[in-house]
């Protein structure tokens, strides 16, 4: 034996221990083409060893002259082999893809099929999850089979199959109807099995995108919504950076959306809050909280408003804070009118009690005022008390001034409005104002040139003028100007809607502006309550700014006021326009002489010092009274005395029955009887928001016994 | 002396040696690939020796070519050991 020996040994060896797994692939019936390849590779090589050994061993060299021929076979083995491998290898890798392709074909949630010149060759079960039919009911049908109608049917065929004409796949979206009847927005994909031969077919996919719209649509109506909103909204990250602003933000502040997007709102509006604030609006929203405030803000031009805000914060799917959304409203109309209706309030209730003071305080006035005249006609002139009761009636005269001007205020004041040229009236009153506001102003008057006419009561301006120009007057330190000035203007909404009270109309306007020392604003905010001044005590009552307010309040008007510290002071006044026409004015008559009747009077009054008064008064004309204490004997006497009675006189308020209300159920005892109205204030029985009727007879509490022999002579002579 | 079946199948081992070129990428995707073409280099290079024994040196070239079949054989046992099982059951 030598070395080659050896080696031929091992290399039989070798071949021996192939052998089990050889056996072993027998046993598990792993046999194929490649198996009997290896077997015969290593049968041969077995061979070629095994004649080797013998020859070498000096056995036998019958087997060298096969050995040959097996040294031939051996690459031939060796190349089937590999070739078998290979072969199998590619099997193996398309059996792989069929399998994949086919566990896609069948589990994939988007619907796959293949048609051939619009039939059904072949669906998935997400096409019959889809629309409802089974792989029997499609497969070999017309995809017409599943659209709405021929139209869509053409459409998508149109469509898409230009579209693989021209790049290769289609897309295109359409509906198609269930076996249910449902329909369902469907996205068809489609591409050619074979780019060049069509008639091969086409394979499609079908994506189910109903939900997918629906939450588009409401995506989009969210979004047109959040775009529209007259409400800013604002979205920003954790950190506080501006993500989104909706076009009210941009319309509201002033600032484009390209400007906002990536600051701080806080930064950006430059707010005048305090870092507490801010503080604790972190505090609730880091919190998770929704914060609820009012912000006060700049726009870009600086100018400040007030917003009322809505902060929440917006969770992810973990329930991580990732924004927050501010939904704010821009308030400071609102705060405005809020503001305007508190003062309106406040003067409407100061009115109401100063009215009502007033109306009793009228009363008093009326015995005291009239029993000093009684008495001074009582006593001797030269009697030393004349001289105290004198005093006693000028007092109760500026008194009843003083209650007069809360009426005016209260808007309780009873007036007779006449249709006027404000030109005409304020020229009239010159003279008087000029004397009033002293030498040392000078007054300037500018009336319009085509002045239109105004409805209200002549008193009523002379009272306007008169309260403006002695308060200018104070207000100018030495020489200065006053100057009046009427003006024909229209209001428009515009006007109206930054301009408080206003309404949009037709309107005089009369301004009175002096050079004085004008007001600071805190001082403008107050000056139309009653009984505030400026004034040192004493000098001033604090109801000639209030006694205006509520004369242009009452006539439908609006008073503005315009004032800063050393600027001046300009009073607007915007009085409506009427289209009435100016009566005849009657000549007035003598009333100098107290006229005097034998008629027979009733007096229907609940206060028993006016009842004394009034029958004292009257009796002494000369007429026949019946008092009455209460409406019910009121009507008692009306009974009894019938068409006696030619005059009632009453009070408007009285307890259990108003005067208008006495007077309708006296009438229809006595139908020819005069009705004579007497009260503190008109209220509105007998007067619209203080305005008579024009039929209505009305005496205002106080009066004099001269003013009441004349009205109730006026009355019933009256036709 | 070179015998006329020992060229021949040398130059069938070299065709086929051609053909493995041709398909190396695919071949080197195989399951014990190294080791196969191992054993068939150790194969061919005994092909090889068996031929130029009859040229020179014949003792030692004789001892070296069978020492090939021996390498070839036991590297062609133990691709059968590593491989085949796997391979005879993807092939099926």
């Amino acid at each position: 034996m030598n070395w080659t020996c050896l080696a031929d040994i091992v290399s039989l060896l070798a071949v021996v221990a192939a052998l089990p797994v050889l056996w072993r692939c027998w046993k598990r019936s792993q046999r194929c083409d490649a198996w009997w390849l290896v077997l015969g590779l290593l049968a041969l090589t077995l061979f070629h060893d095994t004649s080797n050994v013998l020859e070498w061993s000096g056995i036998t060299d019958i087997l060298d002259n096969y050995e040959d021929y097996a040294g031939l076979v051996l690459p031939v083995m060796w190349f089937f082999l590999i070739f078998m491998f290979l072969k199998a290898q590619t099997d193996e890798a398309l059996k792989k893809n069929e399998a994949r392709l086919q566990s896609i074909f069948l589990t994939t949630p988007t619907g796959i099929g293949v048609v051939i010149d619009r039939v059904f060759e072949e669906v998935n079960e997400k096409i019959c999850e889809m629309t409802g039919h089974s792989k029997e009911e499609l497969i070999g049908q017309n995809a017409r089979l599943l659209y709405v109608d021929d139209e869509e049917y053409e459409r998508v065929g149109r469509e898409k199959y230009g579209q693989i004409q021209d790049c290769g796949t289609g897309t295109v979206e359409t509906r198609w109807q269930c076996k249910d009847g449902r329909v369902i927005d469907v996205l068809l994909s489609s591409t050619s099995m074979d780019p060049v031969d069509s008639s091969k077919g086409f394979t499609f996919t079908a994506l189910d995108i109903t939900e997918r719209k629906r939450i588009e649509k409401e995506r989009e109506r969210l979004s047109v919504a959040i775009e529209q909103a007259d409400e800013t909204i604002v979205i920003t990250d954790a950190k506080a950076r501006i993500e989104y602003v909706n076009p009210a933000f941009e319309r509201i502040t002033g600032y484009t959306r390209e400007e906002a997007i990536g600051e701080n709102p806080s930064a950006l509006q430059g707010t005048d809050h305090n870092d507490s604030f801010f503080e604790e609006m972190w505090e609730v929203l880091t919190r998770g909280e929704t914060w609820r405030g009012v912000f006060i803000n700049r726009k870009r031009d600086q100018t400040l408003y007030t917003e009322e805000a809505v902060i929440s914060p917006v969770r992810n799917a973990s329930g991580v804070i990732v924004n927050y959304v501010a939904v704010k409203r821009d308030i400071t109309e609102r705060i405005h009118l809020e503001e305007r209706l508190l003062q309106a309030q406040k003067m409407e209730a100061v009115g109401r009690l100063a009215g009502g003071v007033a109306h009793d305080f009228n009363n008093l006035l009326m015995g005291i005022m009239n029993y000093v005249e009684l008495c001074l006609e009582k006593l001797d002139p030269d009697h030393p008390v004349c001289e105290w009761l004198t005093e006693i009636s000028h007092d109760a005269e500026r008194s009843a001034n003083l209650t007069g001007q809360l009426l005016a205020f209260a808007r309780k004041q009873t007036i007779a409005p006449k249709v006027l040229d404000l030109n005409d009236t304020v020229s009239g009153m010159l003279k008087m104002l000029r004397h009033l506001s002293g030498e040392t102003v000078k007054i300037n008057w500018k009336p319009s040139a085509d002045g239109w006419q105004v409805k209200m009561d002549p008193s009523q301006i002379d009272q306007i003028l008169m309260n403006l120009c002695v308060n200018a007057r104070d207000a100018i330190e030495g020489v200065g100007e006053l100057t009046i000035e009427t003006k024909n203007v229209t209001l428009d909404d515009a006007y109206c809607a930054s301009h408080g009270e206003a309404t949009p109309g037709e309107y005089v306007r009369l301004e009175v502006a002096d050079n004085g020392k004008g007001m600071d604003q805190e001082v403008v905010a107050h000056i139309f309550e009653p009984f505030f001044t400026t004034k040192a005590v004493g000098e001033g009552t604090g109801l000639g700014l209030a006694t205006i307010y509520g004369i242009v309040t009452q006539n439908k008007g609006t008073v503005e006021v315009r004032s800063e510290h050393g600027q001046g002071t300009t009073f607007t006044i915007f009085l409506p326009r009427t289209i009435d026409i100016a009566p005849e004015v009657p000549q007035p008559k003598d009333h100098t002489a107290c006229p005097r009747g034998t008629e027979t009077v009733l007096v229907a009054e609940d206060e028993k010092a006016i009842q004394k008064i009034v029958k004292a008064f009257l009796e002494a004309s000369g007429y026949t009274v019946l008092v009455a204490e209460t409406p019910a004997m009121a009507l008692q006497f009306a009974d009894e005395h019938k068409c006696e009675i030619e005059l009632l006189i009453t009070d408007v308020v009285m307890p259990g029955m108003s005067g208008r209300d006495l007077a309708e159920k006296i009438s229809v005892v006595c139908p020819s009887m005069k009705v004579l109205y007497m009260s503190g204030y008109t209220a509105d029985v007998i007067a619209d928001q203080g305005i008579l009727d024009a039929n209505v007879n009305f005496i205002s509490k106080p009066f004099t016994r001269d003013q009441l022999a004349q009205e109730v002579r006026r009355v019933l002579d009256t036709p | 002396m070179i015998q006329e079946n020992e060229l021949v199948t040398l130059i069938l081992a070299l065709c086929v040696w051609g053909f493995f070129f041709v398909v190396r990428a695919r071949i080197t995707k195989l399951d014990g690939w190294k080791t196969f073409l191992l054993a068939f280099t150790a194969m061919t290079m005994g092909w090889t020796l068996t031929v130029l024994e009859g040229f020179c040196w014949p003792e030692a070239l004789n001892f070296l070519e069978h020492a090939c079949y021996a390498i070839s054989s036991i590297l062609l046992a133990l691709w059968c050991w590593r491989a085949l099982p796997n391979k005879v059951e993807g092939v099926r």
